[in-house]
């Protein structure tokens, strides 16, 4: 027999689990927890109320109460910052919850039933697929009206074709194997036999796909607050903070923009990479 | 008493468009407590065979024809109905046992999971019926094999908890699709040992799915060889080999390398194994065939009794009564 397919066991070799993680996966999955650990407690941890005007202090330098210094309103940027993770960090995580739920249940029925089905979802994806994400969000917002919910909501929806699309493929591979036909000969539902055995069998990939996908919602929710739809101001938040800090940079105080731009790239790019290296990880489990 | 009946079965997949029969009308009936043996080359759908009795046939499969289980009609199940004749009628045992277990779970999860659901029994008693199925298949530490994952288990014992599992839910028929081709020769005879001996103390019906006209006769009452999509020849397993009727049995029984005699090279059957869809009007064998007439490409043999034997060939009788000598390949 050729070499067997365990998507699910992971190497138990501790040089083969680093070398297929690497340095720079480890690196981003500190910063996304050291992130995650912010934006839950980055609130009660600023130093400062994020809300505070103080006019005086407009574009005031570093001082030793306020280490980033003062926006254009006198407000201390770090606690901003702080405060601001929390919807420019957690927003995106829920928005990929939601993609990631609906679209691997629109993908594992879809490869369940076959067929009509099968044909309808692939159909639908493509279609949805050639529509841009944040055109749909933006569109969405327009009719909705901006906030919070909307954008998060909007992308969320925009986000199931991608997750759905890669989801059907391994659940397709993983429905046509053996073991599911044994199952189903043992006179198992069916609703029972996906959720308990196939999902876990391609879980690596869903959560690969999943932090994949968080790296674009970060710069996407971003975006819709930078455009004025998502996130409102005066609420701190890194997509907002980039927008108001605009004024500033043509008065020679790029400060604001900058910390909050440097957060989502950081953001962003760990998300980016540690998707990557977990996609990758379980590709290299699958050609073993 | 008729256990399982087969009338006329046809199947259809469609294949990329076009339409492809995978069975042209098969009949075989099999008693309770019987065991049946389904004998042939690749592609001659014996596998298919065993899907439709489950049905298990691929989406989009078309399906004519009659099966009959308990006078019960196999095709006409509905939903629920389907599950619980799945779960408590026929079991299945596959031919790869790494490919039948999911690999991400236990034995004792595979093997609990269905007898708490269709046996609807309490994960601690189904953990001691789960030790005791394992025993009955000749695994005697079965606790510690519960908490094994398949990948830690070697063919033989993945063969033997995939039977165990097939008894879990108490059928009355067992499909057997070539349980032991996956495995090495020794396995493979304790393997079949197990088969033979459950379906003894249990009254366990079995169809043995196998490409191996020994191994099939060493464990069934009747032996069945299927080519190109239907049954060629019937007849009790020693009478098979003793006496084989259609001249395809006898190419099979005649190209079995025999090491008691040294042959400047085996005797194969001429030419390639058609499959069912690729079968011409009249006989499916005609062009193999050495005994060929002008009525065999013409007319599509029935099955017909002939002594002992059911065959489909034209020119079963006379071959038998004319020629003698045919049947001489065959190993003494």
């Amino acid at each position: 027999m050729t070499a067997m397919v365990l998507p699910g066991v992971r190497p138990t070799h501790k040089a083969g689990r680093a070398s297929a993680f690497g340095l720079a996966g480890r690196l981003s999955a500190a910063v996304v927890i050291i992130f995650t650990v912010v934006a839950l407690i980055g609130p009660w941890v600023a130093p400062h109320d994020p809300q505070a005007v103080d006019l005086k202090a407009s574009f005031w330098g570093p001082d030793a109460g306020h280490l980033l210094g003062y926006d254009a309103a006198g407000r201390d940027l770090l606690s901003r910052l702080l405060a601001g993770a929390r919807t420019s960090f957690l927003g995106p995580l829920v928005i990929v919850g939601f993609a990631t739920l609906l679209g691997s249940s629109i993908a594992v029925a879809a490869a369940w039933y076959g067929r009509w089905l099968d044909s309808a979802v692939v159909a639908v994806l493509d279609v949805a697929l050639a529509f841009p994400g944040l055109l749909l969000a933006v569109l969405t917002v327009a009719i909705v009206g901006p906030g919070l919910p909307a954008a998060t909501l909007a992308l969320g929806v925009a986000y199931v074709p991608h997750m759905a699309r890669l989801v059907r493929s391994a659940a397709l591979r993983e429905v046509g194997r053996d073991y599911v036909d044994a199952l189903r000969v043992q006179g198992l539902p069916a609703v029972r036999i996906a959720v308990r055995h196939v999902l876990p069998n391609i879980w690596p990939i869903v959560i690969g796909q999943a932090a994949l996908t968080l790296a674009w919602a970060t710069v996407d929710l971003a975006a819709l607050s930078y455009l004025g739809l998502g996130v409102q101001p005066p609420q701190p938040d890194w997509g907002v903070m980039v927008a108001a800090g605009q004024s500033g940079v043509l008065q020679g105080y790029p400060a604001e923009s900058v910390v909050a731009g440097v957060c989502l790239v950081v953001a962003a790019g760990a998300f980016n990479l540690l998707g990557q290296r977990l996609l990758r990880r379980c590709e290299g489990a699958r050609a073993r | 008493m008729t256990l399982l009946s087969l009338k006329a079965l046809r199947v259809v997949l469609p294949v990329g468009g076009s339409d492809r029969q995978v069975l042209r009308g098969v009949d075989l009936d099999i008693a309770e407590g019987e065991s049946v043996g389904l004998v042939g080359e690749s592609g001659s759908s014996k596998s298919m065979t065993a899907r439709a009795i489950s049905r298990m046939l691929p989406p989009g499969a078309r399906v004519d024809g009659r099966i009959e289980f308990d006078g019960c009609d196999v095709l006409g199940l509905g939903r629920k109905e389907l599950r619980t004749y799945r779960a408590h009628d026929v079991a299945t045992v596959f031919q790869d046992p790494r490919a039948a277990l999911n690999p991400v779970r236990t034995i004792g999860d595979f093997l609990c999971e269905g007898l708490r659901l269709t046996m609807g029994m309490p994960t601690a008693m189904a953990r001691r019926r789960a030790v005791d199925l394992l025993a009955e298949v000749g695994i005697d530490d079965g606790e510690r094999r519960l908490r094994q994952y398949p990948h830690q288990l070697s063919g033989g014992l993945l063969q033997r908890v995939v039977i165990a599992a097939a008894l879990a839910g108490e059928p009355r028929l067992l499909l057997a699709d070539e349980p032991t081709t996956a495995l090495d020769v020794s396995t493979q005879a304790e393997i079949v040992a197990i088969l033979d001996r459950l379906r003894r103390t249990r009254g366990l019906a079995l169809l043995f799915i196998s490409h191996d006209l020994d191994l099939a006769a060493s464990i069934c009452d009747r032996t069945a060889v299927m080519y190109a999509g239907e049954i060629v020849e019937l007849q009790a397993s020693t009478e098979l080999h003793r006496a084989p009727r259609h001249p395809y049995t006898i190419g099979l029984l005649g190209a079995r390398p025999d090491i008691e005699q040294a042959l400047p090279r085996l005797r194969a059957i001429p030419g390639q194994p058609l499959a069912a869809f690729e079968a011409p009007p009249g006989c499916a064998f005609a062009d193999r065939c050495a005994h060929c007439v002008a009525a065999c490409r013409a007319d599509h043999p029935r099955l017909e009794q002939l002594s002992t034997a059911l065959v489909r060939c034209h020119r079963a009788e006379a071959l038998q009564t004319h020629s003698p000598g045919l049947a001489k390949g065959k190993v003494s």
